[in-house]
């Protein structure tokens, strides 16, 4: 059961009282991320996730550290192009000072100190992922191709070797002129009185002031294009993406169904059913190429648009027939059977309600689609509604679309160009 | 032993009622409060959190077969539905190694009633999801479904395991299959290790071997083995039937008296490795002077699941337990309040450190993986602080540990967690045990109770020694 309300400052605050009784909880969500960096400070989330314990007004990261600790549950941030999350679970008598510590870690100063200890933690990030494997950086290539490297575009570790540029007046500025009350969700499962849990809230987040230039967040536009880069490797990898939808445009809950349809797979063992085996991944791609190493389909949605990617690799002396296969089976997916489809939304179905069982992810999914929608959105019966027909023509339409694609390793060159590319798609 | 008569036994005031949650706090005002708390802002010994007072209703009915059935009802979209069977690769002997394991592959391919693709595309179809894990006692499927489909998954479930055909081609697919997977346990190192530390503690017992089992016994396991091992071991008092979500207990007892009422009470056979094992000290060391870094296991003997002791044992392992979140580093303050985790980490080889609870039927282990790059340096040392450790042990580092199990029994929220640890109290324990015995027991426990159980455990006792790596230094082993 879902409760919210405002403070009279526009922060937001929701509870969900649990089917049975849990810890609490705690999430504090910005509608702020990555995106709203520049290339110039691009890497500012990253350092601050590095010091994210590291307060001053209350407390020090070493006394966090072990309020957390003592709690005997834990206290961390994420964050991603578009949302920052600080979150944390603890027995319902700690509440207050994990509301207290998130608010510190937020929001007090941060100091040359911290910039220093952000600096030597990044340098230790950057040479523990020297050698990162090409299956994880084409990812990172992906949303560049597509937007380049620009608000999405940005990677969301920040460039290797421009961390020390980022000072900790680059930090407080990033946050005094990205975050402002009515971007602040403060939000606890587990919690059995609404009413109780907004008064505790209150002291701690009713006093923030908006910003006097609050930065407005600068929209998408989707370039497209190839980007093509040769790596030390026996494998090739290629993406071809498409743009997306995003979070709530109608056609998202499509989009889920398309890509669960393909899903993904790799390795020797499929893995016991429920997990996608009968997918296109294994059931086209794996099984009519014996070249192809991996497939997954990866679908992302963000505020204002959304990016729809197939990804594969394989070995490299057969990069040529890879980008045959790519192309042949994109354009089969126009043809997905009624089967198919069903057996996607079925499984998607049971992802999504085996994550909802869960009452940190549960919350934290509550909480985003109220940034995103102002409201619970039930996603089942999102699902549910939709047709086959209606994942076919997406699938017919968005493979028209000016592609962006990736690829990587070696015999790249045997790879046909993008314009080759996109005259047999379109 | 004499030591033990004056132990107070933290078990003498165990609440072991738990009330059924009924939605009764409905506008309780002083959920956060701290008032119950000491000055310190603990919980009082024997006082557990307010949360942990409540479980969910539970059921159990035993068939005529001796096959027992377990529900835990509760609202969900989605329900668990799952099959524990005491049998695992201890049950096996040293002509069939990796039986156990063998069986829970071929057992997703195909049925008297089902093809292969059949089964994979029906449960697919449904938005099921099934998977499976073999460990040394037991085995478990287990099945989410849409709340509807309950009867099919438990109809799915049992015809896998009672009317599969183990045809020869799926045999030899699967063979390969297996021997990939056991050169992938090979080479995930923590995994390597434990194996080597069970060879090494468990000489003379079956549970000594991998659970994968050895080249040899897998090339040669067959359909006639497979079969003798079902009928030796899947009979009625070994098989507990359970559910979690959205399932009436009267149903599941209706499918599963359907679906495991025609199995056997008894088997012609005798079971293998029932007896139980002698934990031995001794060591094994892999010496690969090519690798970079060094992998050790020092364990010891623990009390098993059906001993007293095993209660105290969950939260020693939670006291010295290292953070998994937190790395090794001085630049952060994380050794404070675990003072084993500060002592790895104050040692700057070490790159990981994890203190781990191994319990078994009638048997147990308890000890500290470690990887670094001098970690045959570290052997010693180790073991010494076993003697040294609690002379350390603070109020605050046991409150810490109590507040972890807390935090951790609070997160039983899945069915399929649920239905795992239900499982294993049925089988190990003969009934469930509700979470607010468990937390009550935990509260009860003070600094004196603690020292009094680790020393009766640790004051004297065998090493099991697993290492490997450049063990350039290989002489000192020998003298530890």
């Amino acid at each position: 059961m879902i409760k919210w309300s405002i403070l009279k400052n526009g922060v937001r605050v929701l509870t969900e009282k649990t089917p049975f009784p849990t810890s609490i909880n705690l999430g504090v969500l910005l509608d702020v991320g990555t995106r709203d960096e520049t290339p110039k400070i691009s890497g500012t989330l990253h350092a601050l996730k590095k010091i994210y314990l590291r307060t001053h007004t209350n407390s020090d990261e070493q006394k966090n550290y072990c309020t957390v600790q003592m709690s005997g549950g834990d206290f961390s941030m994420d964050y991603d192009q578009e949302k920052t999350y600080y979150h944390g679970t603890c027995l319902a008598h700690d509440t207050y000072d994990f509301l207290q510590m998130a608010r510190d870690c937020i929001f007090d100063e941060k100091n040359e100190e911290d910039a220093k200890i952000a600096h030597e933690r990044l340098s230790e990030h950057w040479k523990a992922n020297q050698n990162v494997m090409p299956d994880q950086l084409i990812t990172s290539f992906m949303l560049p191709a597509a937007f380049g490297e620009n608000g999405i575009g940005l990677p969301l570790d920040g460039h290797e070797g421009a961390y020390p540029s980022i000072t900790h007046t680059t930090m407080n500025e990033f946050r005094n002129t990205c975050i402002s009350p009515e971007k602040i969700i403060v939000a606890a499962a587990g919690v059995n009185n609404h009413e109780e849990f907004e008064n505790s809230v209150k002291p701690y987040f009713e006093n923030l002031q908006a910003p006097e230039h609050l930065k407005a967040r600068i929209p998408s536009q989707y370039l497209g294009g190839e980007f093509r880069h040769e790596i030390q490797s026996d494998m090739t990898y290629m993406s071809l993406s498409f743009e997306g939808v995003s979070w709530t445009n109608d056609k998202m809950p499509a989009f889920q169904v398309l890509r669960t349809a393909i899903g993904e797979g790799g390795g020797f063992s499929t893995g016991g059913p429920g997990k996608g085996m009968h997918s296109r991944a294994y059931n086209t791609f794996l099984r009519k190429y014996p070249f192809l190493e991996s497939v997954k389909c990866i679908n992302q949605h963000f505020t204002d648009t959304g990016l729809f990617t197939i990804l594969i690799s394989g070995l490299k002396a057969y990069s040529g027939h890879m980008a045959e296969a790519m192309v042949k089976e994109t354009l089969d997916l126009q043809r997905m059977t009624d089967i198919e489809i069903a057996r996607a939304k079925n499984l998607l179905k049971n992802q999504a309600l085996l994550t909802l069982e869960k009452t940190g992810p549960r919350i934290e999914d509550t909480v985003k689609m109220f940034m995103t929608f102002g409201s619970q959105k039930n996603y089942i019966e999102l699902i549910d509604a939709v047709t086959p027909q209606q994942v076919r023509e997406l699938a017919s339409k968005v493979i028209k679309t000016r592609p962006s694609l990736v690829i990587l390793g070696q015999g790249t060159e045997n790879v046909p160009s993008f314009d080759k590319f996109q005259a047999r798609l379109s | 032993m004499a030591l033990r008569s004056i132990i107070r036994r933290a078990s003498s005031s165990i609440n072991t009622n738990y009330r059924i949650w009924a939605q009764e706090k409905q506008n309780d005002t002083s959920q956060f409060t701290k008032s119950h708390l000491l000055n310190s802002g603990y919980l009082r010994d024997g006082q557990i959190p307010e949360a942990l007072q409540y479980d969910h209703a539970y059921k159990l009915t035993t068939l005529s077969n001796g096959v027992r059935v377990a529900t835990e009802p509760f609202d969900n979209a989605i329900a668990t539905v799952g099959v524990m069977i005491e049998a695992g690769s201890r049950n096996e002997t040293m002509a069939n190694t990796g039986i156990a394991h063998f069986l829970e592959h071929l057992h997703f391919k195909g049925t008297n009633k089902r093809t292969r693709i059949q089964l994979e595309s029906e449960i697919e179809n449904m938005g099921g999801n099934l998977n499976a894990y073999t460990s040394r006692e037991t085995t478990l499927y287990q099945m989410q479904v849409f709340k509807n489909d309950v009867s099919r998954a438990m109809e799915i479930i049992s015809d896998m395991l009672l009317s599969s055909k183990y045809d020869k081609t799926s045999i030899e697919i699967e063979r390969e299959v297996i021997l990939r997977e056991a050169q992938e346990v090979d080479a995930d190192m923590r995994e390597m290790i434990l194996e080597n530390v069970h060879y090494t503690a468990y000489r003379n017992h079956i549970m000594g071997q991998p659970i994968l089992g050895h080249k040899t016994s897998i090339m040669q396991i067959n359909r006639d083995q497979l079969k003798k091992f079902i009928y030796t071991h899947y009979v009625g008092p070994r098989i507990v039937v359970l559910g979690a979500g959205p399932i009436s207990h009267d149903q599941l007892v209706d499918i599963a008296e359907k679906n495991f009422g025609k199995v056997a009470k008894t088997t012609e056979y005798p079971f293998d490795g029932e007896d139980p094992p002698e934990f031995c000290g001794s060591s094994i060391y892999v010496r690969n002077d090519l690798d970079e870094l060094a992998h050790m296991g020092v364990f010891y003997e623990a009390p098993s699941w059906k001993h007293e002791d095993y209660w105290p044992f969950l939260l020693l392992q939670r006291i010295m337990e290292y953070d998994p979140n937190a790395p090794i580093n001085t630049n952060y303050p994380y050794g404070l309040y675990n003072y084993m985790n500060r002592w790895f980490g104050d040692m700057k080889d070490i790159k990981k450190q994890e203190c781990l609870f191994i319990p078994y039927r009638d048997t147990g282990m308890f000890g500290h993986y470690a990887s670094g790059e001098f970690i045959t340096s570290l052997i010693k040392p180790t073991i010494d602080r076993k003697q040294t450790y609690l002379e350390e042990l603070s109020f605050e580092e046991i409150q810490r540990a109590k507040n972890k199990i807390y935090t951790e029994l609070l997160a039983i929220e899945a069915g399929s967690d649920m239905i795992q640890t239900l499982g294993c109290q049925l089988i190990y324990m003969d009934k469930k045990v509700p979470k607010t015995e468990i937390a009550s027991r935990i509260a009860a426990m003070d600094k004196k109770y603690l020292e009094a159980t680790y020393k009766k455990w640790f004051s004297e006792g065998d090493t099991a020694l697993a290492i490997y790596g450049p063990t350039s230094t290989i002489q000192r082993i020998n003298e530890v």
